[in-house]
């Protein structure tokens, strides 16, 4: 796409230094030593400018950046040059000085056309909403304009809209500018390979008209990637540098596709050979320390999942990976009619920069995980915690049903439903899923949804269905992606609801079969979009009907001034209104840990440890709250239920030693030291500074297992470390006996 | 000045709890087991510590409450505390339970300082901040000179305490601070998590009931790292460690018990076999792992069938006597 852009800047740059310049662009496409002969040439030219261009399409930035700056101090008004020196800083990735010069360049001339553009290809890279209206404007004002209807395609095309894209094309493709008509094609080909009919014929005639045209590739790999059909895409990639060995970009974008389908050594080469061309490509840079850094990783191979993890977490985390990834597939598989028979690949990062380089590059991708297909990739909870929300686990949960909608549909599967069925998945079979209380009527009986999610609804914010995609890839508003997330989850929890479970896997039938949503909706559930759009409206009415964030906030701020005041009487009463105002509302601002408090403050340990059931079974996570209602559970006598919360604690923050060790304790209790021995096992991988009472643990485990050696090697340990260990000591003379 | 009032005539309690064979002879006189009553002889701990300036009530209460826990788990092993709070802790006053310390220490005691509050570090001097003029690290060496207890140890919880540690360098001192030098300047966790680790029985790390110097620092270097991980917050504060903090105990996580004289032979069993382990430890490299860990199985089940004889004691004195007299009849 940058390539695309700047041969786009280019032909600007024809047009403001036709004369010098043109000849040797003309080469470019039909003889490219000559033309290396010619931009050789120009590098003595008078004009500063034109050196730069020359220096530029040499490949020599550094000289083509100085050459642009002389050009600028010697004619600061003049908004074309500093354009084209915007366009190098673009080409070369630094995208916020490439943003100022298109500013500059406005403020001298502010109807610069290449300019505004400019500014649009800089949000288009960011995918950002408005570099459609900086199209739309451009276009408003100049009808004709191809450069402008060509981003206008490609904005189309990026969602979805390949009748609007082909329209778009029209005019470019019969432009006597070469360039311009090349581009036109590769958008073309592009609109053939997502309706399915790959080759495109667009590919010959670019490559007649300009043999070495990778470029056209490139393009189509980038709607492969954002629709995520990574293999598609990597077979483009190939394509693209196989007729254009220098075209780095491709290189780079190759290699990091590779690594998204899980082949490793195949993206090192090709990130190796961008990097070798273009050192200045920052996302490569980064993804070969990357890779260098995952050298030391434990790579767990097995039929299912293979996992690839950071060695100081691989032994606390894989247990509990593996079982949510295998059983994921498994419930989810079931429920979509789809379970894969290849081995789901999980990598779990520590470093959220390391994760972020790993992913970059897909747009309306949010920070929770990413799946490619068959390969997850996630923060690991070392990254985030549940604390800030990340509830790591049902993320995890999320990722795996992508891979399911994904598999299922061969990835054509639109944005919105693939995370629609993800986050319902979540909701209804994940590990944080919601348990209704059957008692409940109305909003309580749902999952709450964050408050800015019911104001979207009520304030006619979301987004139609037919165009819920928009809401991911560029969203207009703070906030729209994770409104968009719930939508979609919501979507399918109304879609379930009204026309039952099946109707969503002949939606994703409907996708694989190659229909766009639109089609899919009305082969599925038999009605328009339109319809399902106000049937929803009118479910969302009746989900959301009573709840009232003013009333919550409010209930909730009383209730923190009367627990200063130690009126637990009061905070109760203020937090059960809370609670009415808005159900099941298990963030930060719970009302349920508040109301636990002031009962057991009153002396209702019964009312306390029921108001953090609710808490618990509506999705609440808080490790302190859990922690502390598995203690009162256990105080009375209820451990079976502490049990199952403390398999919730250690699960959402599984790197806690002491979680990993009471749920050991509690399952040794319950008669489950196999269990038990995987949470010791898990603890004691996180080096506990109890070294001593670890290995007795782990000795307890093995020897209710009868796995005596393993029992006596591990008492032997903590005794050595603590000798006057007196529980170890009886460990060891019971083990002996 | 608060005098710490439980400390005079403290009875040196003698437990069942052998001496490991890491804590030194007279570090602490709970130590010497077989050393039954208080004697003029017998060495002793003496301990001063001091809750400086809190500035903000949140810190003074928090270093008030530093200050009580480390005195309060003091106390029990037979030390004597003194203890100067926010008010009293002015620079004579330290002064002045200093001197008191030299004059009653001999070279077998022990002396432990433990300072809790803020600090500063003006690039030349490390100051204690307390009412009126804040005495320095200099002054704390001076003053700490004189005292003739071989073993001496110096816990400054405090922010910029690592500029103290060279001015306190002594032959024989381990000096303990929140902090790697004066530049770490922002409040201490440190001497929260200090005292958390005095009574915490994950603190006890060779689960001998007693928390040394060592294993208290291990527990706070430990936490304080993991509350800035935790938090993602830049670490403002790395706690320094300069000599053998195992030499001193700072707390229990269980009240001492008495030796009857009817098991003093299975408490000096113990102790023999609790040595014999270290030596064995000593020895591992030299051994194959097989014939390391036969040894120390062998070992340990004495060790083991002893500790049971010792709690079954406590539950039958009468009884395991009896045995006792039998096995000597024998």
């Amino acid at each position: 796409m940058r390539t695309v852009s700047v041969l786009l800047a280019m032909a600007v740059a024809m047009v403001a230094h036709a004369d010098p310049l043109g000849e040797c662009r003309q080469l470019e496409i039909s003889d490219r030593e000559a033309a290396r002969t010619c931009y050789l040439d120009l590098l003595s030219n008078p004009s500063a400018a034109i050196r730069a261009e020359a220096a530029w399409a040499l490949g020599n930035v550094q000289v083509a950046n100085r050459a642009f700056r002389t050009a600028v101090e010697a004619a600061p008004g003049d908004a074309a040059v500093k354009v084209r020196w915007g366009e190098l800083f673009l080409s070369t990735y630094q995208v916020a000085d490439a943003e100022a010069l298109f500013g500059e360049a406005l403020a001298i001339d502010p109807d610069n056309v290449a300019a505004r553009l400019g500014l649009a290809r800089v949000a288009l890279g960011r995918f950002e909403a408005r570099a459609k209206k900086i199209v739309e404007d451009v276009l408003a004002a100049n009808p004709d304009n191809l450069r402008a209807k060509l981003l206008a395609a490609r904005l189309a095309l990026e969602v979805g809209d390949d009748e609007a894209a082909a329209k778009m094309l029209e005019a470019p493709l019969e432009s006597d500018d070469i360039r311009l008509r090349l581009e036109a094609m590769a958008l073309g080909a592009a609109i053939d390979h997502l309706r399915g009919s790959a080759p495109s014929p667009w590919e010959a005639e670019a490559l007649d008209i300009h043999p070495g045209y990778g470029e056209l590739f490139e393009t189509v790999a980038h709607f492969y990637i954002i629709t995520r059909r990574y293999r598609e895409a990597i077979t483009a990639l190939e394509r693209a540098v196989e007729v254009h060995p220098t075209l780095w970009t491709a290189h780079a974008t190759l290699g990091i596709n590779l690594l998204r389908v899980n082949r490793f050594d195949e993206a090192r080469r090709a990130l190796t050979r961008a990097h070798d061309g273009d050192p200045y490509n920052v996302e490569v840079v980064n993804t070969l320390r990357l890779l260098d850094s995952l050298d030391g990783w434990d790579a767990l191979v097995g039929d299912d999942v293979i996992l690839r993890m950071h060695p100081d977490e691989s032994g606390a985390l894989s247990g509990y990976v593996r079982r949510l990834v295998v059983d994921a597939v498994a419930t989810v598989g079931e429920r979509y009619g789809y379970v894969p028979d290849y081995p789901v690949v999980v990598e779990l990062y520590p470093r959220h920069q390391d994760f972020a380089v790993r992913t970059s590059g897909l747009p309306g991708i949010g920070v929770l995980g990413v799946a490619f297909g068959d390969v997850v990739l996630m923060d690991s909870p070392a990254a985030r915690s549940i604390e800030e929300g990340f509830d790591w686990a049902s993320a995890l949960w999320h990722e795996v049903a992508h891979v399911i909608t994904l598999g299922a549909t061969n990835n054509l599967v639109s944005r919105w439903f693939s995370e629609g069925v993800s986050v319902f998945e979540e909701w209804q079979t994940g590990p944080s899923r919601f348990h209704a209380d059957e008692a409940a009527q109305g909003a309580a009986r749902y999952r709450a949804m964050p408050i800015g999610v019911v104001e979207a609804h009520r304030e006619a914010e979301m987004l139609p269905v037919a165009v819920l995609d928009e809401g991911f890839i560029r969203p207009k508003y703070p906030g729209q992606v994770m409104v968009s997330y719930n939508q979609a989850g919501l979507l399918c929890e109304f879609i379930a609801h009204a026309y039952g479970q099946a109707a969503l896997s002949r939606v994703l039938d409907a996708y694989r079969d190659g229909r766009d949503t639109v089609g899919a909706l009305e082969s599925a559930l038999g009605v328009a979009p339109e319809a399902v759009d106000e049937a929803f409206a009118a479910y969302l009415d009746e989900r959301f009907a009573g709840i009232d964030p003013a009333a919550f906030e409010a209930a909730m701020e009383e209730a923190a001034n009367l627990a200063s005041k130690d009126d637990w009487v009061a905070v109760a009463r203020s937090a059960r209104r809370a609670a009415e105002n808005y159900p099941n509302a298990v963030g930060p601002n719970s009302p349920y840990p508040v109301l636990a408090d002031a009962a057991e403050r009153q002396g209702h340990r019964h009312a306390a440890v029921a108001a953090l059931m609710r808490y618990w079974h509506a999705g609440g996570r808080s490790p302190t709250t859990l922690d502390r209602l598995a203690g009162w559970l256990d105080d009375a006598g209820r451990h079976e239920d502490a049990l199952a919360v403390r398999r919730s604690l250690a699960l959402v923050a599984p790197l806690a030693i002491e979680n990993r060790m009471r749920l050991g304790d509690g399952l040794l209790a319950a008669g489950e030291p196999r269990d038990a021995l995987q949470e010791y096992l898990a603890a004691k991988s996180l080096d506990p500074h109890d070294a001593a009472d670890a290995h007795y643990r782990l000795a307890r485990a093995y020897h209710r297992l009868d796995e005596t050696a393993d029992a006596r090697r591990h008492i032997l340990l903590a005794l050595e470390i603590a000798p006057r260990f007196e529980d170890a000591l009886s460990l060891l003379l019971e083990i002996n006996e | 000045m608060t005098r710490y009032a439980r400390h005079t005539g403290t009875v040196l309690a003698v437990w069942i709890a052998i001496a490991a064979g890491h804590i030194g002879q007279g570090a602490e006189s709970a130590t010497n087991a077989e050393a039954a009553p208080s004697s003029p002889a017998a060495p002793r701990t003496r301990m001063l510590v001091v809750t400086g300036l809190g500035g903000e009530a949140e810190y003074a209460r928090a270093f008030e409450a530093q200050g009580e826990a480390s005195a309060r788990n003091a106390e029990a092993p037979g030390t004597e505390v003194t203890l100067l709070t926010e008010g009293d802790a002015t620079r004579e006053a330290i002064r002045d339970a200093l001197v008191g310390i030299v004059k009653q220490s001999a070279k077998a005691d022990a002396v432990i300082v433990q300072l809790y509050g803020h600090g500063t570090f003006d690039g030349e001097h490390y100051r204690f901040n307390v009412p009126g003029p804040d005495p320095t690290a200099a002054d704390l060496a001076a003053w700490l000179a004189p005292v003739a207890a071989r073993r001496q140890l110096v816990v400054i919880a405090t922010s910029a305490s690592g500029a103290a540690q060279e001015p306190l360098h002594q032959e024989g001192r381990t000096v303990i601070t929140a902090t790697r030098h004066g530049r770490e300047r922002d409040a201490s966790l440190f001497g929260g998590f200090w005292t958390d680790a005095l009574d915490a029985p994950g603190a006890d790390i060779d689960k001998d009931r007693r928390i040394s110097a060592e294993e208290a620092f291990r527990f706070a270097e430990r936490a304080v790292a993991g509350f800035y991980e935790d938090q993602q917050l830049m670490v403002t504060e790395h706690p320094r460690l300069e000599g053998d903090a195992g030499l001193f105990i700072v707390g229990r996580i269980a009240p001492s018990e008495r030796v009857e004289p009817g098991v003093v032979h299975l408490a000096s069993r113990v102790e023999e076999l609790t040595n014999a382990i270290d030596a064995l430890k000593a020895d591992r490299r030299v051994l194959t792992d097989d014939d390391y860990f036969a040894r120390l199985q062998d070992l340990l089940m004495e060790l083991a069938t002893v500790d049971q004889q010792l709690k079954a004691h406590q539950q039958d004195p009468d009884e395991v006597d009896a045995a006792f007299r039998e096995d000597v009849d024998r």
